[in-house]
């Protein structure tokens, strides 16, 4: 989980939501993601979101104030394995991540705690028309069946000092040719 | 060529699938191209139809028969794409011309890269196959899928297959 004290997590560089200025989008309305790696793929396509309350995205970690996030890579999971009868390997695996956002909200502030929430399900509806549409980000050798969720966005911790971190668990399914 | 191919493999391990592929030539029978059938299938086999036939006679005695075989094989779960010339050439004739007498001799060579020597694995040449898209479709969201039957014939060659550096097929015929 998010922990304010950790200082082992990195900071890539471009994690300013205000500052992004990614790829440009290409044949088919996929978007012209280059030679990043897959952390950095999901780190720009969060941040292309792009939202006022969110100032920065950091790596395994977040900052205890208000407008921050963190992305935390959950690992690969390998969902199958098949080889075709000419011994090519095809392999589906799942990344998973899950972003923590620190917001404003103070105790018993319902508004606050409603704009928050209602951030929360617009930010997860919005992954899901990105991937619906193809415009995610692709991870695999087969864009066209990738598929990204983002779901069971939920409330993680309140303070009270007037802060409340919140948590999207986040997915990407993907297949790989060898 | 040796009657009885033995297997080059190491003993005692099973054969990869893999040594087992099935060509279409994409050339002319002069000059053949061979491009694999059977990129994504994931199982399909060789079925020998000997005919077979036994019957008793008054004394009771079995009497069995059967003829040289007829080998067809299904190709299920074949997704089409771009690049993959023996499935290309398989639709033109099939889907695109529609032309029974060029799916009905089409030239295929299976190679049997685990038997004969190393370097010049046992092959079989049937120039005048035939092969049948059974269907062309699939389901939303999904791939084109076209499964299609081989039937293999025509006068059969046995030989040799050498597969070069570049991965380019050559088959020679056992004098």
């Amino acid at each position: 989980m998010a922990d304010a004290s950790y200082t082992g997590g990195s900071t890539l560089d471009g994690g300013d939501f205000s500052s992004y200025s990614g790829g440009a989008y290409e044949d088919g309305g996929g978007f012209d993601w280059g030679e990043q790696t897959a952390l950095e793929r999901m780190r720009d396509f969060v941040t292309r979101y792009g939202d006022e309350r969110i100032n920065s995205l950091t790596i395994d970690y977040t900052d205890q104030v208000p407008s921050s996030a963190g992305l935390f890579p959950g690992g690969l999971v390998e969902l199958s394995r098949t080889k075709d009868i000419m011994g090519h390997v095809s392999v589906e695996s799942q990344y998973n991540f899950a972003l923590y956002t620190v917001l404003e909200k103070s105790p018993e502030d319902d508004a606050g705690a409603t704009d928050n929430a209602e951030w929360q399900m617009r930010f997860q509806e919005w992954v899901q028309e990105q991937s619906a549409m193809g415009l995610a980000p692709s991870f695999g050798d087969e864009p066209r069946k990738e598929r990204m969720v983002a779901q069971n966005g939920e409330l993680y911790s309140a303070d009270e000092e007037g802060t409340a971190l919140y948590v999207i668990q986040m997915s990407v399914s993907f297949t790989k040719n060898y | 060529m040796a009657n009885t191919p033995t297997f080059s493999t190491p003993d005692g391990q099973t054969i990869a699938r893999e040594q087992l592929i099935v060509y279409l030539n994409v050339g002319t029978y002069a000059t053949p191209e061979w491009a694999a059938i059977g990129t994504r299938v994931e199982d399909s086999s060789m079925e020998y139809d000997w005919s077979e036939e036994s019957n008793q006679d008054i004394l009771g005695v079995t009497h069995s028969s059967m003829k040289k075989p007829t080998i067809t094989q299904s190709f299920d779960g074949v997704k089409l794409s771009s690049g993959d010339k023996a499935y290309e050439k398989i639709w033109l004739e099939g889907v695109k011309n529609q032309n029974p007498q060029a799916l009905c001799n089409l030239d295929i060579l299976v190679a049997h890269f685990y038997a004969g020597a190393a370097n010049a694995p046992f092959g079989e040449r049937y120039p005048s196959s035939m092969v049948r898209p059974t269907s062309l479709g699939g389901e939303g969201g999904g791939d084109i899928v076209m499964p299609f039957d081989a039937t293999y014939g025509g006068v059969r060659e046995t030989g040799t297959v050498t597969k070069g550096n570049d991965g380019a097929i050559t088959f020679a015929k056992a004098a």
